[in-house]
């Protein structure tokens, strides 16, 4: 079973730039703004959704939209800003990094 | 360094809709990955394990055997009886039926429930364990647990029981997983339950073989429960292995899992009904492993050390005879004594001359079986045999084996082989250690599942058991199936699957192109890319296993050593292998195959019988019946076995049969080799003696004379080749065998030559010999088949000669052949046979035969010079109205029959009350038609119907209705078709019921009181049927015209168009623009190499077959009224088939509905120069086109109905927006798209 966290969570699914060191992730880069990395909680992978793309990709069903996800700790480095909760993907067929959810 | 790691749980397209992976694929992906060994881990199944096996040989890796196992949690089960799990006490539940009988008893029929006390389990009381079998015991105790799995839960829900799976723990390796008891436990974070879980599997298996499975797929949540399962392992000392639980081979295939979870659920593809978030339980690689567990670096050595532990193979190609127990009373002897005892027995029981020649064949025969240790198989056999037969049902034996007289004496097959002059090396061979003789079994069709329980309940439960077959995905399933899956309309969905033809799914892309009336679907471009896309890839998954409908198993010893068991949907117990696989099993069987003619000749013997008293036995008739040689000879064989066929008739025309040695050679001519190499005429110039039989050397006359010098045997071939080489007679039939690769053939003859010469042969000599041998090896046939068809043949042959009307009667009860009923019907009325319709004082449920007096009558047929039809009888209009005489308030009465004269009374006819067996001269037996193919009539009706009758005949509608339970639309059918014509007027009978039954099923008690209340009753005085509505009623209610030919009504239309009659066409030449007629017997639309769709159609016409093809350039303006009209009008260009020989095919442009144009002729619409004319421009310039381009016309490919045709179903569904055609009376057969 896959325990979702019960609090408020906000999807977004915006691009973000990702600072990294050997596969594990420093910070990020998200509306201007860069959030240092404190923990990472927890990662895993999703894949599916293929049935309803709409993209046109020749035989979505194969490349599928593989992605992992990672939720971390992670503070905003400007005013003092409260520490969140944010899960950011990558996608694994061309390693772009978005955002993927905020949560409190 | 990576360390070394074996997939120990894997899950292939056998765990039926749960595993994506084929099996040689994973095989290939194993070795290419670089790892030495992987395990088979199907849900509940070993079904994939035999070509597991192949497949790892394949590629050089070890196989290792497992199982995923269903169990059911404690207590929820009833305990298993000792270690077998098929027999439990009879104090226990009902569910202690022998396995091999039906599923569900009267006990059980009521409660729906197998068992009283086996609960309806929860799912969350179920978990998976995955068993790995280290040795050949741990192996026998998989297939028993699974056996037991099966035989315990319903079909198709699995679930083994703890204590089951206590006992049978030796040699077995417990992997406990995410999916087990531990597993669950271990998620929802309950470490003390979860450590008594584990003590209970560690007192079952003990430490060196209990192991925690640990599994990540980067799901939520997996690195808690990993290092949760861990702690536990290393608390307890317990071993510990990673696994990567593979469903898919790789990412790619990911989707493939989505599908069947969605298929499996029956539910569209949603995030929330899936069981895995992604695509990651696939065959990863030692490095995907690594990144994966590489911390813990143990996990990955232990699936090696596993591996290394599980050391069974599954031994392949060793022939496993089955044992014989020694009967009683008996001293203990060999099986070979026992053998040669019997056959001497055989001897004298035949009345076989104890000649030398016999006693050396029986010695050689012997001997061989001795060396190949099959005595035990024919002891069974033959067991088998004498079970069937004893119970009287008729059986024949098929095949090579008619050649052994081992078979022969022990009354296996009813062919004397010396005789014959057949050859037992043909069945029986020693340099084809490998392969097994196959000793097939015809029985009658309508009693093969009374032979199929008895031999499972009269052989111990261990030895005999059913074999499967895999049912695959086709084209039409998967689209269907997947097209649920992804959420599409059902109705779209449905549309676009019957558009394929019956191929597999993998050539789905293929035949799309081809299909142009995809471009209607309201499905996007895009939804059907996806939808083909993904049904495609299912092609080859197994769906479920069925039942094959005719291998038994016979086994030496307990088959539950070797082979896991399920239970079939009848009950029967099925091992979970198909044929193929107990074959390379080494396992013997023996195919029970019902034959519906021989059911159709056991009906028409006993319809003598009950007529007048003559028993006839069938296989003691004499062979050289006059008028059996005279039928065959004038090809009047419509309806007998084998030789019906439009093709074969006209062979028999040609061969002219006298004795039973012509029929041999006739079936084994009847080939596309023979026909087309064309064999037959020097055979029959031969044979008429215009030429000389010419021998390739004098040593060949002996096994060549009866033949006149003409190779038609394989056991000619290998005479003569071990007349040549000197070699034995098994090593003569390889060499035949070989012969039939081309390419071999250069190999074959420098052999050929070498070996002569050693035997002393001269060069000069040899090769005519060769030449002759190698031209015509491939052609031959077996005589030992021949010999042994040529029995059911002539028994058929015979029948339809010396008892037509019961001949008749079990051919359309039956249906064995390839002709439709009414196509049977038409014959027997060309031969003169009355026809008695339907009556409900006479009527059997099935065909029956009586005694009619008076002549029958003859239809006129006449026809003009060049063949076109000009039929006698009265045109389609209608006979005017009759005035009606009801007047509003009149009473309604009908007539009631006089007892004292109206038609006789009905009785079983007794034989005292017929006088003499034969009919005199103005007596003859006719066929009375049965009540059992009414439409929509139950066997329950039929039952109260001719009870009612016992106690006395009924005298009228009345009468009828109220003493027989007889459903109102079932009355209305009967009245309809005439079966009530001896109490008053149709139209008044229907009028009658319809006013006085209101409710369409009312009780009897409330109809008998409406009835009362009624009588006496008059006639509205409507008028009657004319012809033409008595043989459509006839047709919608029965699938017959019965009284007439249907197309004997259009005769004036036909004439008006010009339609040439079937049995003229091959008077016409070579490319003649015609036009024929008739009623839609056949069309098949078999699935072409290209992909493209030609569809062939079979018209009747009274008068013979006719045969059209529609090519794809034509079928859109065809193939829409050909698929849905019953009648056709077809114009065509017409191309002489088959080298010559006569066969005829029209190649259509055109095609009308017959009943549309009839209503133009009537109307005086009716333009019969523009029917002609209509396309024939662009028809012609496009021929040319393409003569021009390639020099000559496409070939016409030979119609194959008469070598494929399959018999018509018995009902079939009405077809939708057919205007005419009553039902759906014509078979769709091979792939017919929209049919």
């Amino acid at each position: 079973m896959i325990a979702r966290p019960a609090s408020m969570s906000k999807r977004y699914e915006e691009p973000i730039d990702v600072e990294a060191t050997d596969g594990s992730v420093d910070a990020f880069w998200w509306r201007g703004k860069r959030y240092q990395v404190r923990q990472v909680l927890c990662r895993w992978r999703e894949a599916g959704g293929w049935w309803t793309s709409t993209e046109d990709a020749d035989r979505p069903w194969l490349s599928g939209d593989a992605r992992e996800i990672i939720r971390i700790d992670a503070v905003p480095i400007t005013s003092g800003r409260a520490p969140g909760t944010y899960e950011i993907a990558r996608d694994l067929r061309n390693g772009a990094w978005t955002l993927f959810r905020v949560l409190d | 360094m990576t360390p070394p790691f074996v997939h120990l749980s894997v899950r292939s397209v056998y765990s039926l809709r749960e595993g994506a992976i084929r099996l040689d694929e994973l095989a290939a992906r194993t070795r290419a990955l670089g790892m030495h060994a992987v395990a088979l881990t199907d849900r509940d199944s070993l079904a994939g394990a035999v070509r597991f096996t192949q497949a790892c040989r394949a590629y050089g890796i070890r196989p290792i055997y497992g199982v995923r196992l269903t169990v059911g949690g404690e207590g929820s089960l009833p305990e298993a009886c000792g270690r077998d799990p098929y027999w439990i006490a009879p104090s226990a539940t009902p569910r202690a039926l022998p396995f091999g009988s039906r599923r569900r008893g009267p006990s059980e029929a009521s409660s729906g429930d197998p068992s009283p006390s086996a609960s309806k389990q929860s799912n969350d009381d179920r978990f998976v364990i995955t068993l790995l079998a280290q040795s050949s015991q741990g192996y026998e105790n998989l297939c028993r647990l699974i056996s037991a799995a099966h035989h315990s839960g319903e079909r198709g829900d699995p679930c083994a029981s703890l204590s089951e799976v206590a006992a049978h723990s030796d040699g077995v390796i417990v992997l406990l997983g995410p999916e087990s008891d531990l597993g669950r436990l271990i998620d929802k974070k309950q470490p003390e339950a979860a450590r008594v879980a584990l003590r209970r599997w560690l007192e079952i298996f003990g430490f060196r073989r209990t192991v925690v499975e640990v599994r990540t797929w980067l799901e939520e949540g997996d690195r808690g429960r990993v290092q949760r399962a861990l702690g536990l392992a290393d608390e307890t000392g317990v071993r510990a292995v990673a696994t990567n639980g593979a469903r898919a081979l790789t990412t790619a295939d990911g989707f493939l899992c989505d599908v069947v979870d969605a298929m499996r659920k029956l539910v569209p593809l949603a995030e929330h009904h899936r069981d895995n978030r992604n695509h990651e339980a696939t065959l990863k690689s030692p490095e995907e492993m690594d990144a994966l567990f590489g911390w813990r670096p143990q996990l990955l050595v232990e699936s090696y050390r596993i591996a290394e532990e599980c050391t069974f193979s599954l031994g392949l190609g060793v022939i496993q005879v089955p044992r014989y127990p020694m009967p009683d009373g008996l001293p203990q002897r060999s099986l070979n004594e026992l053998l040669a005892t019997r056959c001497h027995e055989g001897l004298e029981r035949r009345g076989m001359a104890r000649t030398q020649k016999v006693q050396r064949l029986l010695d050689a025969e012997l001997q061989m079986c001795a060396r190949l240790g099959f005595a035990g198989y024919f002891l069974t056999v033959a067991d088998i045999v004498q079970r069937i037969k004893s119970h009287g049902i008729r059986s024949a034996c098929r095949g090579s084996a008619a050649g052994s007289l081992i078979c022969y004496l022990m009354n296996i097959s009813e062919v004397d082989p010396v005789e014959h002059n057949l050859v037992f090396e043909r069945f029986m061979n020693p340099y084809r250690t490998t392969e097994l003789p196959d000793i097939d079994l015809d029985v009658e069709s309508a009693r093969r599942e009374e032979v199929y329980t008895d031999i499972l309940t009269h052989f111990q439960t261990e030895r005999v058991a059913c074999v499967a077959m895999v049912d695959t995905y086709r084209a039409r399933g998967a689209i269907r199936e997947v097209g649920k899956a992804l959420g599409f309309p059902e109705g779209e969905v449905a549309d676009v699957a019957k558009s394929f033809p019956h191929i597999n799914a993998s050539s789905i892309r293929e035949a799309m192109d081809h299909l142009p009336e995809l471009k209607r679907s309201a499905l996007h471009r895009r939804q059907l890319d996806m939808l083909f896309g993904v049904a495609e890839r299912l092609g080859g998954f197994p769906r479920h296993l069925a039942l094959h409908p005719s291998g038994i198993l016979i086994a030496p010893d307990d088959l539950l050593t070797r082979t896991p068991m399920e239970r079939s949907a009848n009950g029967f117990r099925m091992s979970q292998f198909d044929k193929d696989d107990v074959e390379a099993l080494g396992l013997l069987k023996l195919d029970v195959i019902g034959i519906r003619m021989l059911s159709s000749m056991t009906h028409a013997a006993a319809e003598v019988k009950r007529a007048t008293g003559e028993q006839i036995d069938l296989d003691a008739i004499p062979r050289d019946d006059p008028a059996t040689f005279d039928l065959m000879r004038a090809s009047r064989t419509l309806g007998c076995f084998q030789i019906e066929s439009p093709g074969q008739r006209e062979l028999l025309g040609k061969l002219q049969p006298k004795k039973w040695k012509d029929l041999i050679v006739d079936i084994s001519l009847f080939r596309p080799g023979p026909v087309q190499s064309d064999m037959i005429g020097p055979y029959l110039s031969r044979r008429g003696a215009w030429a000389r039989a010419l021998y390739a050397h004098p040593v060949m006359k002996e096994f060549l004379r009866e033949t006149f010098g003409v190779i038609v045997y394989h056991e000619q071939v290998m005479r003569a080749i071990s007349a040549v080489t000197g070699v034995d007679l098994g090593k003569a039939d390889e060499v035949r065998r070989a012969l039939e690769d081309k390419d071999a053939l250069p190999d074959i003859r420098r052999w050929f030559f070498e070996m002569g010469r050693i035997n002393q042969w001269r060069d000069a000599e040899i090769e005519p010999v060769w030449h002759e041998v190698a031209s015509f090896a491939a052609f031959g046939f077996c005589k030992a088949h021949a010999a042994a068809f040529a029995v059911p043949t002539y028994q058929s042959a015979w029948l339809k000669a010396n008892h037509p009307a019961a001949f008749y009667a079990g051919i359309l009860t039956h249906e064995p052949g390839m002709y439709p009923r009414r196509a049977l019907l038409d014959d027997a009325r060309h031969e003169g046979i009355p026809i008695l319709p339907l009556d409900v004082n006479r009527s059997q449920p099935q065909y029956s035969i009586e005694l009619v007096h008076g002549a029958a009558d003859e239809e006129g047929c006449a026809a003009t010079e060049d063949g076109r039809i000009a039929y006698c009888d009265a045109p389609s209009s209608d006979p005017p109205r009759a005035p009606s005489g009801r007047a509003s308030g009149a009473p309604l009465s009908l007539r009631v029959d006089d007892p004292a004269s109206s038609a006789p009374r009905i009785s079983d006819p007794s034989p005292a009350s017929l006088a003499s067996a034969a009919p005199s001269a103005q007596e003859r037996f006719g066929v009375r038609i049965g009540l059992m193919h009414v439409e929509g009539i139950s066997q329950a009706e039929i039952d109260s119907v001719v009870q009612a009758r016992v106690r006395a005949a009924f005298t009228g509608l009345v009468d009828f209705c109220r003493r027989t339970r007889v459903s109102r639309p079932v009355v209305e059918n009967l009245i309809h078709a005439g079966g009530l014509d001896a109490f008053g007027g149709r139209r008044d009978m229907l009028l009658f019921v319809n006013e006085l039954w209101d409710k369409k099923e009312p009780k009897p008690e409330v109809l008998q009181q409406e009835l009362r209340m009624r009588e006496p009753v008059t006639s509205f005085g409507l008028r009657g049927y004319s012809e033409a509505e008595k043989v459509r009623a006839e047709v919608e209610v029965t699938g017959m015209d019965v009284s007439r030919h249907i197309v004997s009504f259009y005769g004036d239309v036909l004439h008006a168009l010009g339609v040439t009659r079937a049995d003229r066409l091959r008077k016409q030449r070579q490319n003649a623009r015609v036009m024929i007629a008739g009623v839609k017997v056949a069309s098949q639309t078999p699935a072409v190499r290209s992909g493209q769709r030609i569809i062939f159609v079979t018209l009747d016409d009274g008068t013979a077959l006719s045969d059209a093809t529609i090519f794809e350039s034509v079928q859109e303006h065809c193939a829409w009224t050909v698929f849905h009209s019953w009648l056709l009008v077809v114009r065509g260009t017409l191309r002489k088939t088959g080298a010559g020989r006569g066969g005829v095919s029209i190649n259509c442009e055109r095609a009308w509905n017959l009943a549309d144009l009839a209503k133009q002729h009537r109307n005086g619409t009716l333009d019969v120069d523009a029917l002609w004319t209509e396309g024939v421009e662009e028809i012609e310039a496009a021929e040319a086109e393409r003569r021009r381009n390639r020099g000559k016309p496409a070939p016409v490919p030979a119609h194959e109905h008469a070598a494929r045709a399959i018999p018509m179903p018995a009902r079939a569904a009405p077809s939708d927006g057919a205007a005419d055609a009553p039902r759906k009376l014509w078979h769709a057969s091979g792939g017919s798209a929209g049919a």
